[in-house]
């Protein structure tokens, strides 16, 4: 009896041994993939496993504070790197402005806070597009769900000039076109970056395409390193809204061009 | 109104229990939820008779209203846009039908347990893991034990107390606070003196060391073995049904699912029969009972 007892406690410590170690080997296999992807930055400076999503979140505001929260990096391959950028952290933390944004790219519009935007009766116009045709080219990777609400060209809103009033954020114009057209669209206020989020538009919402997409936003063709509730218009401008599969690298976003990757 | 499911072998009653639980918590479909729902129902009414219905007003329905509210606030999914909120995020309609459908799903789901309850006795749990995991079984059947046992005490003890005239209903609030702290402090002492001693007490016994045996009254008998394989058949019939796809329901962006083809139709008649069994056997049962009264 007692010899039987001892064998199960045996068997017990070795069933769990053994499942802490596919669970071990499962994990080691998902982080070193994710850090072999080709990222141009240090490669530390992408959060590495399940961190992605806020990692997009950040880019698609384009806020760069990644280098900030991959101190939480749990990839032991990346020890290093790690602590290399912490010296690029205390450097970093002089640089970013009040909500984590840094440095824009000179030439570029500084943003400015909804708070302190001064919308005016001046009517003025700009050109907004809604479009996602970075799906089609991803589509195994596409909530099948959702293929009913999937333009069959990806064109979500085609280009079309609309008005605003001066003074107004991307997200204003955003918004109220999207009512307009009756499209649905769903934001999020996120107060660590003073802006809204973009979660979906037409019911494609972000990880839709896989866990690195998104909703990303470009104005005369610079994707911004702020958010869409921080960016104030000018009469001319062309605003593009443009769905990622790969955190931007699939649209053009290319961080030494964005300025985003120069600290 | 005794309860004739309960007097089957306790391995069909918890096999039931398991199958049920399982299905309402992971089906979505609309047909299934609210087949799930009203056996839920029909059964705690037939258990508990008018205090079920009580609870189930009282408790139930203004959790469910909450719940199916709660989901639009902060979903703004969905293909038909109803309004715009305050906030500037839609309305969707198929985020409303998704909250209700959520919140039929949580009360059905803790109407089940309350039957649970009152079907699934301590001594049925204890008979059927005693030999399997005796500990869990024993701390299982203590805790969900407790909160009954708990209550009652503290209205002995509450009595006792007045009894020497400190009475939680009487005296300047000061007072009557002190009287209840008392009280309190009185039964978390009772409480813990009560675990230790009830696992002395199991352990002097001997329990959960090999080779004791247990008396227990139960016996499997044709019956229920012509339950148990009801209850088999149908929850792998379901089960299979459900991997296939054939009980399949999205709620975004648009609604739809399996309708009414033959296939989904055959899984929902297989799931209503499972979840209705106990009620149709108590009126089978009583049914029987009554005509054998008559025939005297």
């Amino acid at each position: 009896m007692n010899n039987q007892r001892q064998i199960n406690k045996v068997l017990a410590a070795a069933v769990i041994l053994c499942v802490l170690a596919v669970a071990w080997f499962y994990g080691g296999n998902h982080h070193s993939n994710k850090s072999s992807a080709p990222y141009h930055k240090p490669a530390s400076v992408m959060k590495a496993g399940a961190s992605e999503s806020s990692s997009l979140r950040a880019h698609s505001q384009a806020q760069e504070k990644a280098v900030g929260s991959q101190a939480h990096s749990d990839n032991p391959a990346k020890i290093e790197s790690v602590s290399a950028a912490r010296f690029v952290l205390a450097d970093h933390e002089k640089t970013v402005d009040q909500y984590q944004t840094d440095p824009v790219t000179p030439g570029k519009p500084e943003p400015v806070e909804p708070q302190n935007a001064q919308v005016t009766e001046k009517k003025c116009t700009c050109t907004l597009s809604v479009e996602c045709t970075t799906i089609l080219r991803n589509m195994k990777d596409f909530n099948q769900d959702k293929l009913e609400v999937l333009p069959q060209d990806g064109v979500i809103f085609p280009a079309t000039k609309v008005t605003f009033y001066a003074g107004e954020s991307v997200f204003n114009v955003l918004q109220r076109e999207m009512k307009k057209a009756g499209i649905q669209m769903e934001f999020e206020a996120t107060p660590i970056y003073n802006s809204n989020y973009i979660e979906g538009i037409n019911n494609i919402y972000e990880f839709d395409c896989g866990e690195l997409s998104g909703w990303m936003y470009r104005v005369n063709g610079w994707f911004p390193n702020y958010g869409c509730s921080r960016y104030e218009l000018k009469d001319g401008d062309t605003v593009e809204w443009v769905y990622t599969c790969d955190l931007g690298r699939d649209i053009g976003r290319d961080y030494a061009a964005n300025g985003g990757g120069k600290r | 109104m005794k309860d004739a499911f309960s007097n089957f072998h306790p391995l069909v009653n918890f096999t039931w229990f398991a199958a049920v639980l399982l299905f309402s918590m992971c089906f979505m479909h609309p047909v299934c939820l609210g087949v799930s729902l009203g056996c839920a129902i029909a059964y705690s009414v037939y258990l508990k008779g008018k205090k079920a219905i009580r609870f189930n007003l009282i408790y139930l329905l203004p959790l469910l209203i909450i719940t199916a509210l709660l989901n639009p606030a902060f979903n703004h999914e969905g293909a038909t846009i109803l309004t715009y909120l305050y906030g500037g995020n839609p309305l969707t309609l198929e985020s409303i039908i998704y909250g209700i459908a959520a919140a039929i799903m949580l009360i059905s789901v803790i109407c089940l347990f309350s039957c649970y309850n009152v079907v699934m006795t301590s001594d049925k749990f204890v008979y059927l893991f005693g030999r399997v995991i005796p500990s869990l079984s024993l701390v299982l059947s203590m805790t969900l034990r407790f909160v009954p046992r708990f209550k009652a005490q503290m209205g002995l003890v509450a009595n006792a107390q007045r009894g020497v005239g400190r009475d939680v209903a009487s005296g300047s609030p000061m007072q009557r606070a002190r009287h209840g702290i008392r009280i309190l402090s009185v039964m978390v002492t009772w409480a813990l003196e009560n675990a230790i001693e009830t696992a002395d007490s199991m352990k002097s016994r001997g329990y959960g060391l090999p080779g004791r045996t247990a008396f227990s009254i139960y016996r499997f008998d044709k019956r229920d073995s012509y339950a148990l394989l009801f209850i088999l058949s149908c929850t792998g019939y379901i089960s299979a049904g459900a991997l296939s796809g054939g009980l399949a329901y999205r709620y975004y962006p648009t609604l739809k699912g399996a309708g009414l083809q033959p296939y989904s139709l055959s899984l929902y008649i297989c799931y209503l029969a499972l979840c209705v069994a106990p009620v149709v056997i108590n009126l089978m049962e009583d049914r029987k009972w009554k005509a054998m009264q008559s025939g005297i």
